[in-house]
């Protein structure tokens, strides 16, 4: 439910990606198992961004939000919130946001934390910086998704160097008062999150952080890889998403044809093809937008929803669907009203 | 659905030849990896609406194994 009172708005979106690119040839050159065709055919993928030596996640974030920054200076007035996902921080200690207000010169009267959610982290954060604002504790709320994910890809098998690609996104969400004109960009509605941690060891990093450092898995690599049970994480999305995505849209009196819109995150283009499928959603009303970037982890959902505004398919009035899904386990969708 | 019908569709989600899979055949020789765990598990959803234990398909040896885990029967 939606209390009375101030409401939030997506006001804008902006991104950024690294310009070095890794491409199936170079996948294929490594490691001589899949074509560059077959990997395009079945993930969707054909190139991904990565960063250079010396770019981290707090660096793509800066740009990220300079970029928001640059679509109009009003936005930069006010933010009272950062709020920033990331599972792949410069540092365990401090956290990533503190070093982002610095960089972006935002007050210290921000308040600024990490989120540490990967492909559900949008909407995660979408709902965090909407409860902020219709509670009357914050106003106007940065939210940025960033993670330098092939760092964590670089050392392993064909499998995730295939899928990740590196990249950042900046929103802004602001309040909206009653009885004033609505702003423009998406007005966020209602929102249903879950977890399930029975599944965390299915998509994990072994070597990172205290259990990773000092616990009983640690192991003998050079840096810090991820580790993906693939069937048994597609297996969690075949019995979770469809059902979760069900009973939200019941609870809401609302059915799948009822949105205009679904921005999933864009795990592989084999998953969420299937997924569309089995949910029967048509084509015409889902955002594919993998091919030239990857599975960029909480950044997918931004810029697959920026992709489909920028190409006029998301028109006033539209109800969008925004659909994470992954590591933890854990999931959420944010329904938001479009309004121009 | 028999198995040999299964089989056909399976090799066309997996981009190999017509027949080209049989029970008896081993995964390794095949060049099983993931992403065919994961077109198996999608096909079996499609046709069947059933879900095939992910943990079990990691202890399967041939095509028969899937076969059995997803409880297609043997042809007649």
């Amino acid at each position: 439910m939606i209390p009375f009172g101030p409401r939030a708005v997506l006001r804008a979106i902006a991104s950024y990606l690294p310009k070095d690119l890794l491409t199936n040839e170079d996948i294929f050159a490594r490691y001589g198992e899949w074509s560059p065709e077959k990997i395009s055919t079945k993930t969707g993928i054909s190139t991904r961004h990565v960063c250079a030596a010396d770019e981290f996640t707090s660096d793509l974030a800066v740009k990220a939000g300079e970029r928001l920054f640059a679509l109009d200076e009003s936005f930069k007035e006010g933010i009272d919130q950062i709020l920033l996902t990331t599972i792949s921080p410069d540092y365990i200690l401090p956290f990533t946001a503190g070093m982002v207000q610095d960089a972006l010169g935002l007050p210290t009267t921000v308040a600024a934390f990490d989120i540490t959610l990967g492909c559900s982290g949008y909407p995660y954060a979408m709902t965090q910086a909407a409860a902020m604002i219709e509670s009357g504790r914050a106003r106007k709320v940065l939210v940025i998704t960033s993670d330098r994910f092939t760092g964590y890809t670089e050392a392993g098998g064909q499998d995730i160097r295939t899928l990740f690609g590196d990249a950042a996104t900046a929103s802004l969400i602001e309040a909206q008062d009653d009885g004033k004109p609505p702003l423009s960009g998406g007005l966020i509605g209602a929102t249903r999150l879950g977890t399930d941690g029975s599944g965390a060891l299915n998509l994990l990093i072994p070597t990172a952080g205290m259990k990773g450092f000092l616990g009983a898995q640690k192991r003998d690599i050079k840096q810090p890889t991820v580790e993906m049970k693939g069937p048994e994480v597609f297996d969690f999305t075949l019995r979770v998403i469809p059902k979760h995505v069900r009973s939200f849209l019941e609870s809401e009196g609302l059915a799948v044809e009822d949105v205009d819109i679904w921005v999933f995150h864009q795990a592989n283009l084999f998953m969420i093809d299937h997924l569309r499928r089995r949910m029967k959603i048509p084509e015409e009303k889902f955002v594919e937008h993998i091919a030239e970037v990857g599975n960029t982890a909480s950044s997918t959902i931004p810029m697959a929803l920026q992709a489909a505004i920028d190409a006029g398919r998301v028109k006033p009035g539209h109800r969008v669907a925004l659909l994470g899904f992954g590591v933890g386990y854990s999931w959420g969708t944010v329904l938001l009203e479009y309004q121009g | 659905m028999n198995r040999t019908e299964f089989l056909d569709k399976l090799t066309e989600a997996l981009f190999m030849d017509k027949g080209s899979l049989k029970s008896e055949q081993a995964l390794k020789d095949v060049k099983w990896d993931s992403m065919h765990s994961l077109e198996f598990q999608a096909l079996v959803d499609e046709l069947f609406d059933r879900r095939v234990d992910p943990v079990a398909i990691g202890d399967c040896e041939t095509i028969g194994d899937l076969c059995d885990l997803a409880k297609i029967e043997p042809d007649a």
